[in-house]
């Protein structure tokens, strides 16, 4: 299935792009993503303990199992205010 | 039951507040201004970039407002952020908090500025004076 991931703040500068699309099996989950692009893009990995992650306007656990083209944000803690 | 009003945006447009008469039944009312400072991290700035993840900030931001109303008993909330660039001595937020009693205003305030900073998904980019300067020149 394809996953669509979007990055943000540094972590896109990280990941030398907005957007990817990356395809995964079936049942998939987001700890399973995050291995895959941590190979891919190896920066990404030294942000692990603080990557927070959406699925369409909602936080998700790296548990959080995949749906086809669901849309994935990974994001640094917020600093809004 | 008093109607509660709540207001909740993303803006790139400057923080104002309207002067409609607030919901009756409010008692007090505590308004918090964040503003973009002159430092950062001891360095001067021109402003802050602030990025946001738009959808899910619009939706979290009303979850946090919605929590807040529920939690707090209040009758109007006002929340607007700040996205884009926003120079030194702008906000980059406001919250505007009513309630019939001062102690549930003062509290609400100061609970929903600490819940949107860890809950809602916005960066902040400091722009230094330089790039602003360089920016600005002809080409």
């Amino acid at each position: 299935m394809k996953i669509r991931v979007q990055f943000f703040s540094h972590l896109k500068e990280i990941a030398r792009t907005a957007e990817l699309e990356i395809d995964l099996p079936d049942g998939a989950t987001v700890s399973d993503l995050l291995t895959l692009l941590y190979t891919q893009r190896p920066g990404l990995r030294e942000w692990d303990g603080s990557i927070l992650i959406g699925a369409g306007v909602e936080f998700v656990a790296r548990d959080h199992v995949l749906l086809p083209n669901e849309e994935i944000s990974l994001m640094p803690p917020v600093q809004g205010g | 039951m008093a109607t509660t009003v709540c207001d909740v945006r993303l803006t790139d447009a400057p923080l104002a507040l309207s002067t409609e008469i607030p919901p009756a039944e409010t008692g007090a009312i505590v308004d918090f201004w964040g503003v973009v400072r002159a430092t950062e991290n001891g360095t001067a700035i021109a402003g802050i970039e602030y990025e946001a993840h738009h959808a899910m900030a619009k939706h979290q931001l009303r979850r946090v407002a919605d929590e807040c109303l529920q939690e707090f008993e209040l009758n109007q909330l006002i929340v607007h952020h700040r996205t884009g660039f926003v120079a030194v001595g702008e906000a980059s937020l406001l919250v505007r908090v009513g309630s019939r009693h001062r102690a549930a205003a003062f509290r609400a305030s100061a609970w929903i500025v600490d819940e949107l900073k860890t809950r809602v998904p916005i960066w902040k980019h400091p722009v230094a004076i330089r790039a602003v300067a360089s920016a600005a020149l002809p080409q």
